[in-house]
């Protein structure tokens, strides 16, 4: 119930956001959305590994959000289901694993982002 | 009745003074602001170029220029402002060959200024008065160059610098203030904010960028302190 107060709140303020009008409307099902936002993710943290305090001139807007919508979900996800799921290890390592998916369209339109969270934050 | 009587003698109207052409052309006191600019147009008068009348008078005689000279007057001064010897005005004048060879170091000081910042601000009037020069149909005695200083450099800096040697030491050394932009523009954060740190006082133009970039900086050094708050376990 907690979980899907929050997430009603995060796809209010997301469905706001300009950016995503063009496309289909925000889904908390669309898997293929938390993919990306988690490669954006690793993506940031790589570069300021790499350059410091300029991966802020790396990344965009966009990118910066998508990447924390995707610590976001999986933070709450392993916090809400911890009992299930047991300690988590981190959003990064969960992050990573759900990036490195490579789904055909095929795949994607079956899994809905909470299979995959189930799946590959789950695990450990 | 006698000055009257002198006056008829005259074959061109009665033109103006050196100095009240100056003052009409330049908005320039010469007798006040600027002996050096009274000066050199007088050598400018004495070496030919300029053509006068003189009018035998009992006290002193009155030296006018002669009709259709204040455009020349108006070139003259202003090529000698980057040219400070009267001979190589008269030449740029007569010497269609060298006039060619002055347009190009005019071109280089004026237009092809290492100054970014500069070049940003820099008057349309330069680029038409190196133009002009270059071009051998337009006649230096029957057109108005077009003037792209506000006040005669040889009004401000006098007999001991000319405008040329400001421009060419300028030139030689990068502005500071421009390496300081070309690292803001190719996105070289770490220059620029090094650059910044160095800039404290300087015109508005330099005291904008060194805020933006600041602003940027502060920026991108929040953003990483949110992404090590993250990566915190």
């Amino acid at each position: 119930m907690k979980a899907s107060c929050l997430f009603l709140l995060i796809t209010l303020f997301l469905a706001s956001n300009s950016a995503f009008s063009k496309e289909a409307p925000f889904q908390l099902k669309d898997s293929a959305f938390l993919i990306q936002s988690c490669g954006e993710a690793i993506e940031i943290f790589a570069s300021q590994e790499k350059t410091g305090y300029l991966a802020a001139y790396r990344t965009s807007l966009s990118e910066a959000m998508r990447a924390g919508y995707c610590i976001g979900v999986i933070e709450h996800f392993t916090e809400v289901y911890v009992e299930y799921c047991g300690r988590s290890s981190g959003w990064f390592e969960h992050a990573k694993s759900i990036a490195s998916l490579e789904l055909t369209q095929q795949e994607l339109a079956q899994t809905d982002a909470h299979r995959l969270l189930e799946e590959y934050v789950c695990v450990q | 009745m006698r000055i009257g009587s002198l006056r008829n003698t005259f074959v061109c109207n009665k033109g103006l003074t050196i100095p009240e052409a100056i003052r009409k052309l330049f908005d320039v006191n010469v007798a006040q602001e600027s002996p050096l600019l009274k000066n050199k147009a007088n050598s400018l008068v004495r070496n030919g170029l300029i053509e006068v009348e003189k009018e035998a008078r009992v006290q002193r005689s009155e030296v006018t220029l002669c009709p259709g000279q204040e455009i020349s007057l108006h070139n003259a001064l202003l090529l000698n402002a980057l040219f400070p010897d009267p001979k190589d005005v008269k030449r740029i004048f007569l010497d269609t060959q060298f006039r060619l060879q002055c347009a190009e170091l005019a071109i280089d000081v004026l237009k092809n200024r290492n100054s970014l910042l500069g070049q940003a601000y820099q008057s349309r009037a330069t680029e038409d008065l190196a133009n002009c020069l270059m071009d051998p149909q337009r006649d230096l005695r029957a057109e108005y160059l077009p003037n792209p200083f506000s006040t005669l450099p040889q009004v401000i800096l006098g007999e001991q610098t000319n405008l040329l040697h400001v421009l060419l030491a300028q030139a030689a050394s990068l502005d500071p203030a421009d390496s300081f932009l070309l690292a803001y523009l190719k996105g070289d954060w770490k220059a620029a904010e090094r650059l910044s740190s160095q800039v404290s006082t300087g015109s508005p133009e330099l005291l904008m960028l060194k805020s933006e970039v600041d602003r940027k900086l502060a920026e991108a050094h929040e953003f990483n302190n949110l992404l090590n708050f993250f990566r915190k376990e």
